[in-house]
């Protein structure tokens, strides 16, 4: 009894921990169009769960930057697209919804669970000018500042809302028949 | 350190990003209060605008307590009372506002906690419950009815059941009927607003339920704030496949009346909820804020403190500083005024003060100019009296002296200004008579006298001619006594020396005149009587005019010494060395004398003098004959040396005879002074007249054996 709550406590604190791994990242190469798809394990804590059972709107970030790499100088940044996710809780219906503000596409979700997988899924950035294109930089984060004013001063330390997967890198694969 | 000092402290840089960042923070607040979305982006960073002019300020603060710390370090006027003050500000802003912010902490926690309530929270909480019964009822009956639905197009061949759609809506309360397929497509659609008909989706989630054989009947939020029931059931045709399965998808709005009820009780719920839940940061945020403000309170009433007590010092400080400077005699410093309060006329007063300080000073300085021009006329005056000259107050200290003291009373270099009387006996103790002559007209108070006080030092005796005279207190502050003194040995060795040659003048006029009578007169008697008278009586005449004849030469000799000594030849000086004179004379001593052992130590080359040679010759062969007659019995030993003594020739004449009498060497050089029997006393009295004809001095002294005789003569 004593060992699984000695567990318990250790492992808690781990498991109520927000955390988004990014996982891989699908590329879909057509004539005119680059397809980014990257994929996220989103790890969500307890503190942002209840926030949004509790009513308030959280909203997910997912970001894709397109870069030309430049020998001893800074990437030379092509293009950047933007994703932006909301989630919001109703009561009366008893799900969650996700919405697209781009394209303001909403769908319910029954658990929370399900909306984030939809989510870190179906996410896709469109790039058009990608022909000289090396490396695709991602990232998903909860935008803090989207919070409720009275939110965001006690989040800004708070781990529990540090749902940060800082840039991931990953490089372009080339076409058949392009040059190196 | 030192070259980062004035960096370190520099007050301008730190101030200026506090108001660069305080600028920052207002043009922030500007855009944040355009819109509620722009204030939430915007809020962190106003936060953050905020706590950096925290740090700012409290960087300013510790800047300002270093510089109190260096300067209290550096002791500068003014910054005593700069901490005092300093800490007084601050002492008296921290509680108002320490009071106000506790009170504000403890009004809004209250506030906020009074926006809840229980009752509320289990109203909204039963409200919603009520809300989802009645939903689930709805989603129940629609589910029902779709079922229904689904039985009937179940029997409706495949290709009818688009047509059949149309009457199923028709008869129900959906808003929209639809068939999917297998595979999620859309098959076919009813819609009961055919001129709004938008084609209905079926999410990938529900088609993913259904799919599974489960019914799926859920309501779910329709466009921005509606509700609808969604149902979609599996059309289980008799004369399908398995594989072309279809799926009913039915879309029931939820009655307008209770639309609008469920929605506003939702919207209710959710916006009470958000609070409850922000409730605790909502508290945590005003007390963030809250302390944020107290912050630049406080930093900023302790900024305004330091301000405050810095423009109130300063005057201050500047009246330190200047009186500093008066002290250290600096009274040309004038304090700027800046204002017209008391601080204002103090300093005006301060000026004026210092003014008059300086006039006053300028015109004292002339005075001491003055007074120590007289005085050092005086001195100079007083160096130059060849008389000693000592001033004393009534309490006996020595308040001035001249250089001819020192000289006179052989007292060395040692200053005597403001040091007792008694001083000088005891530097020199001969001077006891003297000093004790002093102490008792000044405790007598004679105002004037004059007395010869006899100063007896080894060898030498000195007569010093004393005058006093007292000073009144009406002449000057305390009154005083001044002693005029002079060495009269000199003077009355001259006045000796002049009556001696009276005497001698007279004595040679007087005695001189009858010797040659009486010589003429006997040896008449002689020639008159000799023969003529009885052997015995001849023989008797024979020798009493031989004794007077005797007598009366030897009377002639003396005579003739007297008027020597009363009466010198003129002198004939010329230039001539002592050298071959010495030599000659102790040649000449040494063939009539054979026993008396000459020692000489002449230097060579011998020094030249203006001297007359004759009376040279008198000299040497006056001592010589002294040293011989001083041996009274074994060898006779006469050493004579000569040298050179600061522009001066020292001739030395040393016997081993037995000296002089101490009762008489003192007055060895006056004539009569003689311990030789048959001495006519005028040897050593004529040497000393030829030394002095010559310029010289002479001296004599005692040795353990014998006596020296000390010449000096001036070389030419």
């Amino acid at each position: 009894m004593n060992k699984s709550w000695l567990l318990c406590c250790l492992l808690l604190p781990g498991l109520l921990l927000a955390e988004a791994t990014h996982q891989q990242t699908h590329q879909q190469r057509t004539q005119t169009e680059l397809l980014i798809n990257p994929r996220f394990d989103l790890e969500i804590s307890d503190k942002i769960k209840e926030a949004i059972n509790n009513g308030i709107v959280i909203t997910f970030v997912m970001q894709a930057k397109l870069f030309k790499q430049v020998d001893w100088w800074f990437d030379d940044e092509i293009s950047s697209k933007i994703n932006t996710y909301q989630v919001r809780y109703f009561s009366l219906s008893r799900q969650y919804q996700l919405t697209h503000r781009g394209s303001d596409e909403k769908q319910s979700f029954v658990t929370l669970e399900q909306l984030l997988e939809h989510m870190s899924l179906q996410s896709q950035f469109r790039f058009t000018a990608f022909k000289q294109a090396t490396h695709v930089e991602t990232r998903f984060f909860l935008d803090k500042q989207a919070l409720p004013s009275t939110m965001q001063l006690p989040t800004v330390f708070d781990q529990d809302w540090n749902l940060n997967s800082d840039w991931q890198r990953t490089a372009l694969s080339q076409p058949p028949g392009s040059q190196p | 350190m030192k070259q980062l000092r004035p960096l370190l402290l520099n007050k301008n840089l730190p101030i200026m990003a506090l108001l660069i960042t305080l600028l920052t923070a207002l043009y922030l607040l500007a855009r944040a209060i355009q819109g509620a979305e722009q204030f939430n982006r915007i809020y962190i960073w106003l936060f953050a605008a905020s706590v950096l002019a925290v740090l700012i300020l409290t960087l300013i603060i510790i800047q300002r307590i270093v510089w109190l710390y260096l300067k209290r370090k550096d002791k500068e006027p003014g910054i005593q009372l700069t901490t005092r003050m300093v800490l007084m500000f601050t002492g008296l802003s921290l509680p108002p506002v320490i009071v106000l912010y506790l009170f504000a902490t403890m009004l809004v926690n209250q506030y906020v906690d009074s926006w809840f309530d229980v009752r509320t929270d289990q109203a909204l909480n039963d409200a919603i419950t009520l809300g989802n019964t009645f939903l689930d009822t709805q989603t129940l009956a629609h589910l029902n009815e779709a079922r229904s639905m689904v039985t009937e197009l179940s029997e409706v061949p495949v290709l009818n059941q688009a047509i059949y759609l149309d009457r199923l809506l028709d008869n129900s309360k959906a808003n929209s009927l639809s068939i999917y397929g297998s595979d999620g497509q859309l098959v076919s659609s009813s819609n009961i607003d055919p001129l709004n008909f938008v084609s209905p989706t079926l999410p990938q989630n529900t088609f993913n339920e259904v799919s599974n054989n489960r019914n799926y009947a859920r309501v779910e939020p329709a466009g921005a704030t509606g509700l609808q029931i969604r149902v979609v059931l599996p059309i289980f045709n008799n004369t399908a496949s398995v594989g072309s399965r279809r799926y009913l998808q039915g879309l029931f709005p939820i009655p307008e009346e209770y639309e609008s009820l469920a929605i506003n009780i939702e919207t209710q719920f959710h916006e009470y909820d958000k609070q409850t839940y922000q409730r605790q940061q909502l508290k945590s945020t005003f007390n963030i804020i809250l302390t944020i403000v107290l912050l630049i309170s406080v930093l900023l009433a302790m900024l305004r403190a330091f301000s405050s007590a810095r423009r109130l010092v300063a005057p201050i400080k500047l009246l330190s500083e200047a009186t500093k400077d008066i002290t250290e005699g600096k009274f040309s410093k004038v304090i700027p005024v800046d204002s017209k309060d008391e601080l204002g006329l103090l300093i005006e007063s301060f000026n004026s003060m210092s003014s008059q300080i300086a006039t006053s000073s300028a015109l004292a300085h002339r005075a001491q100019s003055d007074a120590e021009n007289q005085r050092a006329y005086l001195e100079n005056v007083l160096s130059h009296l060849t008389s000693g000259v000592i001033s004393i107050d009534q309490d006996l200290l020595i308040r001035l002296s001249n250089e001819a003291t020192h000289k006179i009373l052989h007292l060395g270099k040692h200053s005597l200004i403001n040091r007792n009387i008694d001083y000088i006996a005891m530097k020199n103790p001969t001077l006891q008579p003297l000093i004790e002559l002093i102490k008792q007209k000044v405790t007598d108070k004679t105002n004037y006298w004059q007395q010869e006080v006899l100063i007896a030092e080894d060898s030498l005796r000195r007569i010093l001619l004393v005058r006093g005279s007292q000073i009144s207190e009406q002449e000057i502050e305390g009154g005083g006594h001044v002693i005029v003194f002079d060495d009269q040995t000199i003077i009355n060795q001259a006045q000796r020396d002049a009556a001696w040659s009276e005497v001698a003048r007279r004595l040679a006029h007087e005695v001189k005149n009858p010797l040659t009578p009486i010589q003429l007169s006997a040896e008449r008697m002689h020639m008159r009587f000799a023969g003529k008278l009885s052997k015995e009586e001849d023989e008797i005449l024979n020798r009493a005019t031989q004794t007077i004849v005797s007598q009366v030469e030897n009377l002639k000799t003396l005579v003739n010494a007297f008027s020597d000594y009363a009466k010198p030849p003129e002198l004939k000086k010329e230039l001539g060395g002592l050298n071959q004179l010495i030599n000659e004379i102790v040649d000449l001593y040494s063939l009539s004398h054979p026993g008396i052992v000459f020692e000489l130590d002449l230097i060579e080359p011998e020094p030249q003098l203006l001297l007359d040679k004759g009376r040279m010759t008198q000299l040497l062969t006056n001592l010589i004959k002294n040293a011989q007659e001083s041996v009274d019995e074994g060898d006779v030993r006469i050493a004579i040396s000569t040298r050179t003594d600061h522009n001066q020739l020292q001739l030395n004449i040393t016997d081993n005879g037995h000296g002089f009498a101490e009762d008489i060497i003192e007055h060895v050089f006056e004539p009569y002074e003689t311990t030789k029997q048959g001495g006519s006393g005028l040897g050593l009295a004529i040497v000393k007249k030829i030394v002095e004809e010559h310029g010289g001095t002479i001296e004599a002294e005692n040795l353990t054996v014998g006596a020296r005789i000390s010449i000096h003569l001036p070389l030419a």
